[in-house]
């Protein structure tokens, strides 16, 4: 069967990616702390980057795990 | 001007009133270089993700201010060598709100200039075509998040 096809979540309503909103950024982040590649998260790219970027911010704040052991 | 966010991590081994001391320094510094400070947002003590020079929690701040474009730098090479800073970030305010704002907008013009003329038919299917997919990415997520999780175990 073929995969439904996944939706940007932020090309919603709720498309404001902050470093500090860390339990939105929790969702797109592994078990290990690791960014969840955009092929899981089904983000569209433009997202996925500021995403990433909120996600590395906020691990420089201690707000997130670099790395989860 | 430019709007700017500075985020400070205060050392948790001061008390309430310390850290607010050492906020407040950063705020003066801020202020020496032309800033205007918008808000303060104090989240208070939380505990790290990891530990910070063998510290577990610290006293999160965020202040927004203008500033003009040479002052993060100054500001910033001087929080290096404050005490008790254990992180600090400033970050131009204005980015944030800008990813994927403009495009939104034009879209749901569109939706509700076609509604208004066509008859009710079209774009009610429009719309319940769009909000169970909207749902179902939201249960997916972490369906597809522990099934990777477990693959890359499994390597």
């Amino acid at each position: 069967m073929r995969r439904r096809k996944k939706v940007c979540v932020f090309c919603g309503k709720d498309n404001i990616i902050n470093y500090k909103d860390v339990t939105k950024l929790r969702r797109f982040i592994s078990e290990r702390g690791k960014i969840l590649p955009r092929r899981i998260t089904g983000n569209c790219a433009k997202h996925q980057r500021a995403l990433t970027v909120a996600i590395k911010r906020a691990r420089h704040l201690a707000l997130l795990p670099y790395v989860v052991e | 001007m430019n709007k700017y966010e500075l985020a400070l991590a205060v050392s948790g081994k001061l008390d309430s009133e310390a850290a607010n001391a050492v906020v407040d320094k950063a705020k003066a510094l801020i202020e020496r270089f032309g800033g205007k400070i918008n808000s303060v947002d104090a989240w208070g003590k939380k505990t790290f993700a990891y530990e910070v020079h063998k510290q577990r929690d610290g006293y999160y701040n965020f202040v927004k201010f203008e500033a003009e474009p040479t002052a993060p730098e100054e500001i910033e090479k001087r929080m290096r060598i404050m005490d008790n800073v254990l992180r600090y970030l400033i970050v131009s305010d204005e980015d944030e709100v800008q990813v994927g704002a403009p495009k939104e907008e034009q879209r749901y013009e569109g939706e509700t200039a076609t509604a208004a003329p066509a008859a009710s038919e079209a774009p009610e299917q429009a719309e319940s075509a769009d909000e169970p997919e909207a749902g179902d990415t939201a249960e997916e997520a972490p369906a597809g998040e522990t099934e990777v999780a477990s693959e890359s175990e499994a390597e």
